[in-house]
């Protein structure tokens, strides 16, 4: 699985999409966005889960959202909380980690 | 040479950025100064101002439309543009309050912008320009917030494609992300 992460809006779906223009893939076996997957409640658990679930996938993306303020409202707090832990395990399960920086593309893992 | 310059605030992007400009063979140096002088500005203002001091820079205060910068002005020189964030929020809230809705407005003012920083880096001999990251703070923020973000990454990703070397400055260190230095 590759998964990318970086700031909004730095062009991680762009990315697939170039990676898989070159192989002909489709983006069936991808998940964009992970971060919202956890959007509302879930236990440290279920988002092992989750990841293990994600790890399958071909190309995965998620959002950093923890830089920046703690937000004083509760959700939102526990929300960027729940997207750093997934993060982190999606990062672990990856054969290859991108980071994205202003569309372009940083290799921070690669063990294919 | 266009060099794109980005990190978080106060990691020694300016500073860096100035090295920079200062390490490049002698010429006209210009700062372009996009914040606004207002008050509360005034303390980063003082400060950036006294890290140039000595350097020889030529100080242009414009807050937006940089195509009205003479193009005879900058010919030849090595322009340090400070700073992107500013220049949108500029750009976009001058005379709108809020800019929810405003789609076709947003995009023109980005391709806009956009046309004017290549503008700059095209009439000069090197334009490096600071940019920042602001959108790895999560969803929290109101729409108008969400707008500027959305337009801020779209200007950042298609100046970092059209530039020689993108730089990212972590803690006052210097990563090169594309590009030679």
């Amino acid at each position: 699985m590759i998964f990318i992460t970086g700031p909004k809006y730095s062009g991680k779906k762009e990315y697939v999409k170039e990676l898989f223009s070159d192989t002909g893939e489709t983006y069936d076996d991808c998940v964009f966005d992970a971060e919202m997957l956890v959007a509302d409640t879930m236990s440290d658990e279920e988002i092992k889960i989750l990841a293990d679930h994600l790890a399958s996938k071909r190309a995965v993306t998620a959002s950093e959202i923890g830089s920046g303020v703690v937000p004083t409202d509760k959700s939102q707090r526990e929300f960027r909380e729940r997207a750093g832990l997934l993060s982190g395990l999606l990062a672990q399960r990856a054969d290859t980690v991108i980071r994205m920086i202003c569309g372009i593309p940083q290799i921070l893992k690669d063990t294919k | 040479m266009f060099i794109l310059v980005t990190g978080a605030a106060s990691s020694g992007k300016s500073e860096y950025a100035e090295d920079l400009v200062c390490s490049m063979e002698a010429g006209k140096r210009i700062y372009i100064a996009t914040m606004e002088r207002k008050s509360y500005n005034l303390t980063k203002i003082n400060r950036h101002k006294s890290l140039r001091s000595g350097k020889g820079f030529e100080t242009i205060e414009i807050s937006k439309d940089l195509s009205s910068v003479q193009k005879n002005r900058i010919k030849g020189s090595t322009i340090l543009l400070e700073d992107i964030p500013n220049l949108l929020a500029n750009e976009l809230f001058y005379e709108r309050k809020s800019i929810t809705g405003h789609n076709t407005f947003i995009s023109e003012t980005a391709e806009r912008i956009i046309n004017d920083i290549l503008f700059l880096s095209s009439s000069s001999k090197n334009l490096i320009a600071v940019t920042g990251d602001l959108t790895s703070g999560g969803y929290d923020h109101d729409p108008d917030t969400l707008s500027y973000l959305e337009t801020f990454g779209f200007i950042n990703r298609s100046l970092a494609k059209a530039s020689d070397a993108l730089i990212e400055v972590v803690c006052k260190i210097p990563c090169i992300i594309k590009g030679e230095i």
